[in-house]
């Protein structure tokens, strides 16, 4: 199951985006991670044109907060409003360590919320852990309805 | 200022207080005068009736001389068996020094009583002794009272022979005098011998043939005349009480007619509004005198204070000045309220604007070092993606030994930059407490830092009497791993490392010490250990951001207390703070300005 898993990066960093995908692949993670902009870009990449889901193989979304046009918690209020995918579980992944971004995210349900470490290292455990978790869990079918 | 304003103003300086102050002092000033000047009242009535009695007393006393003056008369008939010759009388008036001692009357005389029998023997008997002796005038009694004798005889010659039976006033107190056997005086009378026609009287004092009889009927059978003396009450007044040294006047009348007055308006004593009169009646040997006394002006002059006066200016005086002393203060308590008021007013923009200033500045080093993280977190990540990337060509002999260097001191001036920007934003942060109270177990802490440092546990030990602290745990602790941690991280291995905490209980707050046995720090770098981004190492070395003990300092501070740092060079160092045991125990002021400093 783990080898279909797909994780939906949103992240409008470049450069972060691209050191996350590679941490990803260090970890041994065989999953497709897709790279999404912005939390728009996001949601087109989850719903086609005609209105309908995109996706049809379980997927985790890694979001950041703070991202331009929209950030992490409009996409996650989008997200929770399509009955489809308003299950899907998502971990925030950002360098926010604001209480109140915490709790907003929170509240909208996310699995867990994690402040980007400061080193590369430092990320590989945290993605590793994060690997270890939706290994051991039955990873969460986004359209099982 | 509008008038609404105006009066608003004034009622907030002039309190109920002040309205009662003043209130009072002016019924006390109004007290002391009303009753000073009824003090005085009371006082000058009081002189004003001493001064009546004594005149009344005065009058007594005088008629009670002249009343002797007769009764005397009397004994010496008496003495002389009931009778006296002219020439006997004369001389007994003659001892009396009439002019001298009794300047009142005229002179005193004898009267008899004389039955229409009796009137030949009694003519018979005067004319041997007086020829020519005629009794007048006629009238229509049946009795005759004539005069007999009078001395001195000179100015008196008028009464020689006057029959007193013929007119009612003389008639009736002689009657009087004879039946009741008593001193007795007549109603007012014009005197013929007195040419000025001035209002008199006469005093008679009876005598009866042998002892005075007890019976009215026997008195009026047995009565064989009187000893008299006419008086002119001017005459008497002016011997009896000296005029000028009285201060009050009196006129008397004698049922209703005026015998002597001395309100006349060309006395230039006379009062014409006196301060007090009066009426005393005096009962005086038969006769009732009214006496109307009324103060003169010398008895003003004298008795005119001006006591109650000055008390009640003084009083007023002193009330005005109550009063603008009241408004003066009031005044300037306003002033002072005010300028208070705009100082508070200011202070407390400017504490706003320091607050909103603080709080954007500690958003700003958070917004800021948070920005900053990304982008050394992108180079971090970026280089170690060279680093992998180049793998092969770094281990490849031909490789340039510079290029992995270089990689390397990338990562290392990264990790040294993200150690700064926590230090900064945790330097920032020091007012914000932390909000859970839960208490800090130190043996807890202390295994927790032993950890966390990766050191042995007999390294880092806990000694004083201090089991947890309550107080801002999360600063607490952070203080210990500040300093536990620069112990360790500049220690210099010339010892086995030790490191003790202790944490003892001084009444109000905790004294807690680190002491280590490191390489010490020398006297003259003491201060400056304590500021921001001193460190006493090169630069070069890792880890030292030159930020810790900064927020050390400033932490405890904030607190509202010291730290102190005892080391010299190769001795090891002993910091020394203290710890509030709860948010009340911070010093005074500690804490007015948290997180401005």
């Amino acid at each position: 199951m783990t080898n279909h898993l797909n994780i939906l990066l949103v992240e409008d960093n470049e450069v972060e985006a691209q050191i996350l995908k590679r941490s990803l692949r260090k970890i041994d993670v065989s999953s497709t991670v897709i790279h999404a902009r912005d939390g728009l870009e996001a949601l087109e990449i989850l719903i086609d044109e005609t209105g309908g889901i995109a996706v049809t193989d379980p997927f985790v979304i890694l979001l950041d907060i703070n991202m331009p046009r929209m950030n992490g918690h409009e996409f996650l209020a989008a997200l929770r409003e399509r009955e489809e995918i308003s299950n899907a579980r998502v971990f925030a992944l950002t360098t926010s360590n604001n209480p109140l971004d915490i709790s907003r995210a929170y509240e909208k349900n996310i699995s867990g919320y994690i402040v980007k470490p400061d080193t590369p290292s430092g990320l590989l455990d945290v993605l590793s852990a994060l690997k270890q978790f939706w290994e051991v869990c039955e990873p969460p079918c986004a359209i099982s309805a | 200022m509008s008038k609404n304003q105006h009066i608003r103003a004034f009622g907030s300086r002039i309190s109920l207080l002040h309205i009662v102050v003043v209130s009072l002092s002016l019924m006390l000033t109004i007290g002391v005068w009303q009753y000073s000047k009824n003090q005085v009242q009371t006082r000058t009535e009081m002189r004003f009736n001493a001064a009546t009695e004594r005149a009344v007393g005065l009058i007594r006393d005088r008629m009670k001389k002249y009343e002797d003056a007769l009764w005397s008369g009397v004994a010496t008939i008496e003495s002389h068996g009931g009778d006296m010759s002219y020439e006997e009388w004369q001389i007994f008036a003659e001892t009396l020094e009439i002019e001298e001692k009794y300047p009142g009357i005229n002179g005193i005389g004898i009267v008899h009583f004389v039955t229409q029998q009796s009137l030949d023997d009694y003519l018979t008997e005067r004319r041997a002794e007086r020829p020519g002796f005629a009794v007048y005038p006629a009238h229509e009694q049946d009795i005759f009272i004539p005069i007999s004798f009078i001395e001195p005889e000179d100015i008196n010659a008028a009464a020689v022979g006057l029959d007193l039976a013929h007119e009612v006033n003389r008639r009736t107190a002689a009657l009087a005098s004879r039946d009741t056997g008593s001193a007795q005086i007549t109603g007012p009378i014009v005197l013929v011998q007195d040419v000025g026609h001035t209002a008199g009287f006469l005093f008679y004092a009876p005598y009866y043939r042998g002892a005075p009889p007890t019976r009215v009927e026997d008195r009026q059978t047995e009565a064989l005349g009187m000893v008299y003396a006419p008086f002119v009450v001017r005459k008497l007044m002016e011997g009896l009480l000296a005029k000028d040294l009285r201060d009050i006047r009196f006129s008397i009348s004698d049922n209703g007619e005026d015998i002597y007055g001395e309100h006349g308006t060309d006395d230039p004593l006379n009062d014409p509004q006196p301060m007090f009169s009066d009426e005393v009646n005096i009962e005086l040997y038969g006769r009732t005198w009214t006496l109307d006394v009324r103060s003169n002006l010398a008895f003003r002059e004298v008795n005119t204070y001006t006591q109650p006066t000055l008390i009640l200016i003084g009083g007023l005086l002193i009330e005005a000045l109550i009063i603008s002393l009241l408004v003066l203060m009031s005044r300037a308590n306003h002033r002072a309220v005010a300028y208070a008021n705009t100082v508070t007013s200011e202070l407390r923009a400017k504490s706003a604007t320091l607050e909103k200033a603080n709080a954007e500045l500690e958003q700003f080093a958070y917004i800021t070092s948070h920005d900053l993280k990304t982008p050394i977190r992108g180079i971090a990540g970026l280089t170690e993606m060279v680093q992998e990337d180049l793998e092969d060509y770094l281990k490849s002999p031909g490789a340039n030994p510079e290029v992995g260097t270089n990689l390397d001191r990338i990562l290392d001036r990264v990790g040294r930059m993200n150690a700064l920007i926590k230090g900064v934003l945790e330097f920032s942060r020091i007012g914000t407490q932390s909000e859970s109270e839960v208490s800090l177990v130190l043996s807890d802490a202390i295994e927790g830092l032993t950890s966390d440092f990766g050191i042995e546990p007999g390294q880092l030990v806990l000694s004083g009497d201090v089991e947890a602290v309550q107080f801002d745990t999360f600063n607490f602790r952070r203080i210990l791993e500040n300093l536990v941690g620069n112990a360790i991280k500049y220690h210099d291995g010339a010892k086995p490392l030790r490191i003790e905490v202790s944490v003892k209980d001084c009444g109000k707050r905790y004294r807690a010490c680190v002491t280590d046995n490191g390489p010490g720090i020398e006297p003259r770098f003491h201060d400056k250990v304590f500021s921001v981004f001193q460190t006493l190492r090169d630069a070069g070395a890792p880890e030292s951001t030159g930020i810790g003990l900064a927020i050390v300092k400033k932490t405890i501070e904030h607190h509202g207390g010291t730290i102190t740092l005892a080391s010299n060079a190769g001795k090891g160092a002993v910091f020394s703070f203290d710890w509030p045991k709860a948010a009340a125990d911070m010093r005074d002021g500690a804490g007015e300005f948290r997180g401005v400093a």
